[in-house]
């Protein structure tokens, strides 16, 4: 069977390069000398220990280009390493640690839990600062009668299903440090904790979020559409979801993105905007759009945090 | 342009790491004497494979505190096991096998590190690169740490095949054994890794 090679891209080649030029690190010398005693003394050899070493028929074979064990013929694990791998020796402090690990885990879940319980924010409460247009409002699909400004919503809640009418810009107050719009035509779940972490989790399936964050902001919320996990830990951003794919528009701050696609992991940096495509291509990293830029400004400056 | 192997110049730096080349750097005599745990042969075998090895762990690893774990376990394994070496063949293969497995296990283990991206963004003016002076050796450094940092950003199986093939300077003959592969799938693996490498550094290059 002929193989068929396609020669390499120039970026490939540039990479190779790279990879091929980079400078040795240079080991700690005290690093050096320690494992050197520690491998030439016989106080560190397995000697005594003739369980723990390998048996002579299992010989390491330590040429695969020479050796017909490690040849592909017959049996492919046949001589791998992997089939001889050599057990650590018992070792007390690890012994000790197996014993008391599962109740050190407890202990610091019932902490958590603890401290979870008193201390993590959690965001079940949302008020609504305002509403611009006809006020049009979904609730998990009923209708729903937006509150006056500054009243708590009790429809809201974490984990709702949110979406907004064609006309109505929905602008939501999270606790005191979270402003969470809805633009018009957008649907998306509302930010709900995890019960035992500081996490908040949103689902966008259309439209555009926006969102700006206090300074005390503390958690992590991840938006997710079906292309990108978008994790804000404290910033000015917004996140579009549409025909093309997801867009997200940094103003302030950083937010690290994945591509779901393709397993990539982005930090955009402020005044940036990425766009993630359905198929899992995505653009460059590209300055934000004036008017992107303008409502997202308007968005952090009308934002007055409470001390 | 195919995959070339890297040049005499790159293998050369190799040294005693590789494959081809390897044979004459310890005698079947010192291996011999390294097998029978001669305090004396031990440490020229020391001497000659801790910093390939620990070149190694560190491309995979991507710290120093991660090289240092990973090529103190290879030396332990080594250790419990030499006496068993056979004086006639190249110990190298079989150490970089060792590196490979305990590096998947490492990844396996719970308290893997979380993946990195390629962060933040910050293009490098590196188009051209100063050959001498502070500001040359500081760009210089932050793109060795970029490429580092990209090279870490890829799934871990390709990870290794790049380290081997590009900075061990291993054919895909050498490194399929040592990863369990065939030579085709260390091929497609390593082009992979070259075309996701290309694209992340093609970013952060520029």
């Amino acid at each position: 069977m002929t193989e068929r090679r396609r020669p390499m891209r120039p970026e490939e080649q540039r990479a190779r390069d790279e990879i091929r030029s980079l400078p040795e690190e240079t080991p700690r010398d005290d690093f050096r000398m320690r494992l050197r005693q520690q491998f030439v003394s016989p106080s560190a050899s397995e000697e005594n220990q003739p369980s723990d070493a390998p048996r002579t028929s299992e010989t390491p074979d330590p040429s695969p280009s020479t050796s017909p064990r490690l040849r592909r013929s017959g049996s492919r694990r046949a001589g791998h390493p992997r089939s001889r791998r050599v057990r650590e020796e018992p070792n007390p402090t690890r012994r000790r640690w197996v014993v008391l690990g599962p109740s050190l885990a407890a202990a610091a879940a019932l902490v958590w839990m603890v401290y979870s319980h008193f201390f993590v924010v959690q965001y079940l409460d949302w008020q609504q600062a305002t509403v611009v247009g006809e006020g049009e409002v979904l609730v998990d699909g009923k209708p729903v009668r937006p509150p006056g400004p500054g009243e708590p919503w009790p429809e809201m809640s974490g984990e709702r299903m949110v979406q907004t009418g064609k006309d109505t810009e929905l602008t939501l107050l999270g606790e005191r440090d979270l402003l969470w719009v809805y633009t018009p035509q957008t649907k998306a779940k509302l930010p709900g904790i995890q019960r035992w972490g500081p996490r908040l989790d949103c689902e966008l399936e259309g439209g555009e979020v926006r969102l700006t964050t206090a300074p005390c902001f503390r958690p992590t919320l991840i938006i997710t559409t079906p292309e990108a996990e978008v994790r804000v830990t404290g910033t000015t951003v917004a996140v579009i979801r549409n025909d093309e794919g997801t867009c997200i528009c940094v103003f302030e701050g950083e937010v690290g993105v994945t591509n779901k696609m393709r397993g990539d992991d982005r930090m955009i940096p402020p005044g940036k905007r990425w766009v993630v495509r359905k198929d899992g291509e995505q653009t460059d990293f590209q300055d934000l759009e004036g008017m992107e830029s303008m409502k997202l400004s308007m968005l952090r400056d009308g934002a007055e945090w409470e001390d | 342009m195919q995959d070339p192997l890297p040049s005499s110049e790159q293998r050369s730096r190799s040294g005693p790491g590789s494959v081809s080349n390897d044979g004459a750097s310890l005698s079947p005599e010192m291996l011999r004497r390294v097998a029978e745990r001669d305090p004396e042969a031990l440490e020229v075998f020391f001497d000659t494979y801790f910093d390939r090895i620990y070149q190694v762990a560190f491309r995979l690893s991507g710290t120093r505190e991660g090289a240092e774990d990973l090529t103190q376990e290879v030396f332990l394994r080594v250790q419990r096991s030499v006496g068993t070496l056979d004086p006639k063949r190249n110990p190298w293969p079989w150490m970089l096998t060792i590196v490979h497995n305990l590096f998947r296990d490492s990844l396996r283990s719970p308290s893997r590190e979380k993946p990195v991206g390629v962060a933040p963004f910050e293009a490098l003016e590196t188009r051209e690169r100063p050959e001498s002076g502070p500001e040359g050796a500081l760009l210089q450094k932050e793109r060795a740490r970029m490429v580092q940092k990209a090279l870490k950003s890829l799934p871990d199986l390709q990870r290794m095949v790049i380290v081997l093939r590009d900075y061990e300077g291993l054919s895909h003959q050498e490194i399929a054994p040592i990863v369990d592969l065939s030579p085709m799938a260390t091929r497609k693996c390593y082009s992979r890794a070259i075309a996701a490498l290309g694209r992340t550094l093609k970013e952060v290059l520029q």
